[in-house]
């Protein structure tokens, strides 16, 4: 039971980042008409487009804050997600490793930090049991600890899959609509939209870089919000297979919080860089920055190779900068009467997300949000593989239907234009080659595109009936080429 | 050709049906293997050849299209069996071998084969892997895969052009672009690697600066590429910032260099390497040649080897005693660009013969004698340069109502350098209709010149 007055939603969400899918995949559950505005042309524009897709052991932060509690919270929740929603996992633990006397120190108050937040299963290692379980790490590691709760997926995956499920569900999602101000009006909410005034029972402020000046709508805004970059270097397929951990690093400078990981699909990631920048467009690399990683990365694995470095990208956080850092937390809390927000959720808030979902639901639910489960409500995500990783019984069933199917297209990972097909007459089906690129990882190989765009352009202008011109490279930059050689 | 791949073993699967791979598959049926498997990702055989539409491959010069179709011809006259559209994904078992391929005709298979030949090739290094900091606009491609959407699809990559990289993809893309109208704003080389003739044919003919010595310092623009800083390297190769500049440009194309294409076989150790460079010891019979090996200069060599390692791999599956004492062949001697050179190219009476990858450096004597030409051919050409030099126009033409959009042609005969613009203006407005065979004069005397405009393909 889903309808109802067609003007009035239970629910809007403000922000298509990973907190506001996962509370948009939750009410899913329940009698709810609800609305999850996204102001990009395409999901993962955001702080989810330059994630490092780990799963946090939650002893980083403050023992009892927010974030470590919900970190280790969130992160409990993910096996079941990720099955219920078919995104692989992959379980690797964590070490968070010291290179002297100083950083031995760090280890423990990490240890007690976990503990606090309910981490479990943590061990101390010496530097050699250290390097037992992880033979290329420093012979410089000293002390390590290890933490078994710490897990690789994939950001793109995991929010197209929640977005998906969502769908499913009978969530709506509105893309490229931005959420200009809201406004109480005691039982109901008005959210002032690029696409005109929508009315809701009540409203959930995900909205990430936006989420404070929106929140300004309906109380005192009190908190500055200002980006802050992360640049990542990634490495070839089979790098990340040659290491088993995601292993951290008790910082001996300013290294920022740099991590090594193996991700997913067995690439390996090294990053973020920390840095404050001017504005939230600010997403370039820089030679200092990417110098950085490459530092971090040797000092943990001196063995690496750059040559295996197959691309660079940054992402941008927000970070509250009027708390002083013992005060800095996510902050989850009513913002006016049926308006709740998340403020200043960046790392670990894809591992805190599950929790944060629930949570701010909870605080819905505080101030009369009825939850009454929907019957007909699906757990686990309808959804298809590419064709190559399908079953045999499968693939052969796929060829018949369209030889297409077994196109490769995209060699370095492995994906066929039936593949491109699938997607594009899919949900949210994407109109930029990078829409293509974060579904499919099509383009995101060896090669970077070498060999798969102009096929990925030809398909696409044909399947949507545009020139291969008017191809957007992304819904943030231009189109790919400059028209036809020839008429 | 369906059936015959049923479930019956193949002697021998050549991976990759490009120049090496087709060599190799007609060379391994000469030498008497009879169930001998090509397989090509590509609509058809010639692996990168048919985006290669400028001249100079093979001892005939011919375009890149038509060397590709003499050796297609080579492999159906041999009796390959050929698979298009098919991509090899991965490689089980000791000998007999799976190769597991997928492709529109033969959907998700496993094959059967005694030996199998990787003649995968090269990918291209990216700005990813030379780790160039900077926005992430559009407009940023690698050269190889601007020229075949340039060349093939008839997409355009952009409207005002830098390059970077001295090698030969970056130097024939300069031209390229420059015929077809754009804006060439530069070439960034921190080194060389391309041949001369290239750069004398396609970079100094057409006064496109070159920012010799440099590197890209960080890629500028939000939406599509802005312009690009550059920075001279010193001599501990470390760039000079206090000497960088900015170019403006839309598109960059990274012509940095080819990495040898070996995902298929990387984590193997009984694949034997057929370049000459090691004894080959192990007694398996899995195979890698031509620039999946390593990257060679001219498309004779690679040709040369595939030829060589389709031999091999029958003698070795025939049991001859001497498989691996066949013979490889010889180098193809090239003149790489080097710096001493292009100070020589600036003298007056030194010129670069273009007849050959041998690229001979010729000199004139104060009394008119020519010194350095390695043949007759060589004294008819530096004479002919110093007073009406003249130069082969390829390009393309737009094709209506065939398989592709584009077809490749080219002169019958050089004609005068001045003209050569004129020719590719023609050339742009030119369309032509589906079917037409290689060979066809589809203008005769183009442009006013001597020359006729030919098909360089089927289309």
């Amino acid at each position: 039971m889903k309808e109802g007055n067609a003007l009035l939603y239970d629910v809007i969400i403000v922000g298509g980042g990973i907190v506001g899918m996962m509370t948009a995949r939750i009410l899913g559950r329940y009698q709810l008409r609800v609305l999850l505005l996204e102001q990009a042309e395409d999901l993962a524009e955001g702080a989810a487009k330059a994630n490092s897709g780990v799963l946090y052991p939650g002893f980083h932060h403050r023992g009892g804050s927010l974030k470590g509690v919900a970190c280790v919270r969130g992160n409990a929740q993910y096996e079941r997600i990720c099955s219920e929603l078919h995104v692989p996992l992959k379980r690797t633990g964590a070490l968070y490793t010291a290179f002297h006397p100083e950083g031995e120190a760090m280890l423990l108050e990490k240890y007690h930090r976990g503990l606090e937040n309910g981490v479990q299963g943590m061990k101390f290692l010496s530097g050699e049991e250290a390097r037992r379980r992880e033979p290329l790490l420093s012979p410089r590691v000293t002390k390590a600890i290890f933490a078994p709760n710490v897990s690789v997926v994939s950001p793109f995956a995991l929010l197209f899959a929640l977005a998906e499920h969502a769908l499913q569900n009978g969530v709506e999602i509105w893309l490229g609509t931005a959420a200009q101000s809201i406004a109480s009006q005691g039982e109901t909410v008005l959210v002032e939209t690029s696409r005109g005034t929508l009315e809701s029972r009540y409203v959930i402020n995900a909205a990430g870089e936006n989420a404070a000046v929106l929140e300004g709508g309906v109380r005192e805004e009190d908190l500055e919000i200002r980006p802050r970059r992360g640049q990542f270097l990634l490495f070839d397929k089979g790098v990340g297979d040659q290491i088993h951990h995601v292993l951290y690093q008790a910082q001996e400078q300013d290294e920022g919080g740099a991590l090594v990981a193996p991700t997913v699909e067995g690439n390996l990631i090294a990053g973020p860089t920390s840095e404050d920048v001017p504005s939230y467009r600010h997403t370039e690399t820089t030679a200092k920055g990417l110098s950085r990683v490459e530092q971090v990365a040797k000092k943990l694995l001196p063995s690496l190779s750059m040559d295996e470095v197959i691309t660079q990208f940054a992402g941008i956080r927000t970070n509250i900068v009027n708390l002083s850092k013992e005060q800095k937390d996510f902050i989850l809390r009513e913002s006016a009467p049926h308006v709740v927000s998340a403020l200043g959720i960046k790392n670990p808030g894809m591992t805190a997300a599950p929790d944060l979902a629930d949570r701010l639901i909870h605080l819905l639910e505080r101030q009369g949000l009825l939850l009454l489960s929907d019957p007909e409500y699906q757990s686990e995500r309808m959804g298809s593989r590419p064709f190559l990783q399908e079953t045999a019984e499968r693939q052969a069933a796929l060829f018949a239907e369209d030889p297409r199917n077994a196109r490769v297209i995209c060699r370095c990972e492995g994906i066929t234009e039936g593949d491109v097909l699938r997607v594009l007459r899919g949900p949210l089906a994407p109109r930029t080659l990078s829409g293509l690129k974060k579904r499919l990882r099509l383009g995101m190989g060896r090669c970077q595109g070498g060999f798969c765009t102009g096929r990925a352009l030809a398909l696409m202008s044909e399947y949507l009936g545009v020139p291969p011109g008017a191809i957007l490279q992304s819904p943030g930059t231009g189109p790919v080429l400059k028209g036809k050689v020839k008429g | 050709m369906k059936e015959a791949l049923q479930e019956e073993m193949m002697d021998l699967v050549v991976v990759g049906g490009g120049p090496c791979g087709m060599a190799a598959a007609a060379a391994a049926r000469g030498a008497g293997l009879s169930r001998v498997l090509l397989l090509e990702q590509g609509d058809t055989l010639g692996g990168v050849l048919p985006q290669c539409i400028h001249d100079g491959f093979g001892p005939e010069q011919q375009t890149g299209p038509e060397y590709a179709l003499d050796l297609r011809d080579q492999v159906d006259r041999a009796g390959v069996i050929v698979e298009t559209k098919t991509t090899a994904l991965h490689v089980s078992g000791q000998g007999p071998y799976t190769l597991w391929a997928a492709g529109p005709h033969l959907g998700a298979k496993q094959i059967p084969a005694r030996s199998i030949l990787f003649a995968t090739g090269c990918r291209e290094r990216t700005r990813g892997q030379l780790r160039i900091p900077g926005a992430r606009p559009a407009g940023v491609f690698t050269a190889g895969a601007a020229q075949w959407m340039m060349n093939v699809q008839n997409m355009l990559p952009g409207k005002s052009v830098l390059i970077l990289g001295l090698g030969n993809i970056g130097l024939i893309m300069a031209r390229r672009l420059t015929l077809e109208g754009v804006k060439v704003k530069g070439i960034v080389g921190e080194r060389a690697s391309g041949l001369m003739r290239n750069y004398v044919q396609c970079v100094k003919d057409w006064s496109i600066p070159v920012y010799w010595g440099h590197t890209i310092c960080s890629i500028h623009g939000r939406r599509r590429l802005r312009g690009v800083t550059i920075a001279p390297l010193n001599s501990a190769g470390q760039m000079d910032l206090g000497k960088k500049q900015y170019l403006p440009c839309d598109t960059l194309l990274v012509a940095a260099g080819l990495i040898p294409e070996q995902a298929l076989f990387a984590g193997r150790e009984d694949v034997a390497y057929l370049d000459g460079s090691t004894a080959i010891q192990n007694g398996g019979a899995l195979f890698a040649c031509g620039n999946a090996v390593r990257v060679y200069d001219t498309v004779e060599e690679v040709t040369a080897w595939g030829a060589y390692a389709g031999q091999v791999a029958a003698r070795r599956l025939l049991g001859a005693a001497d498989a691996l004492q066949t013979l490889p062949p010889v180098g193809v001697e090239a003149r790489k660009l080097q710096e001493a050179d292009l100070v020589s190219l600036q003298e007056e009476d030194t010129l670069f013969c273009l007849l050959c990858p041998k690229g001979c450096r010729l000199q004139f004597g104060a009394d008119g004698s020519l010194k350095g030409n390695g043949c007759a051919a060589g004294a008819r050409f530096a004479e002919e340069e110093r007073s009406a030099p003249r130069r082969m126009v390829t390009a393309t033409v737009r094709l209506l109502g065939g398989a592709q959009p584009l077809l490749p042609v080219k002169t019958s005969v050089p004609v005068p350098k001045e003209k050569a613009l004129e020719v590719a203006r023609v050339c742009k407005r030119l369309k032509v209709q589906a079917p037409i065979t290689r060979g066809t004069v589809l203008i005769p005397q183009v442009g006013g010149t001597a020359a006729d405009l030919l098909a360089a393909s089927d289309g």
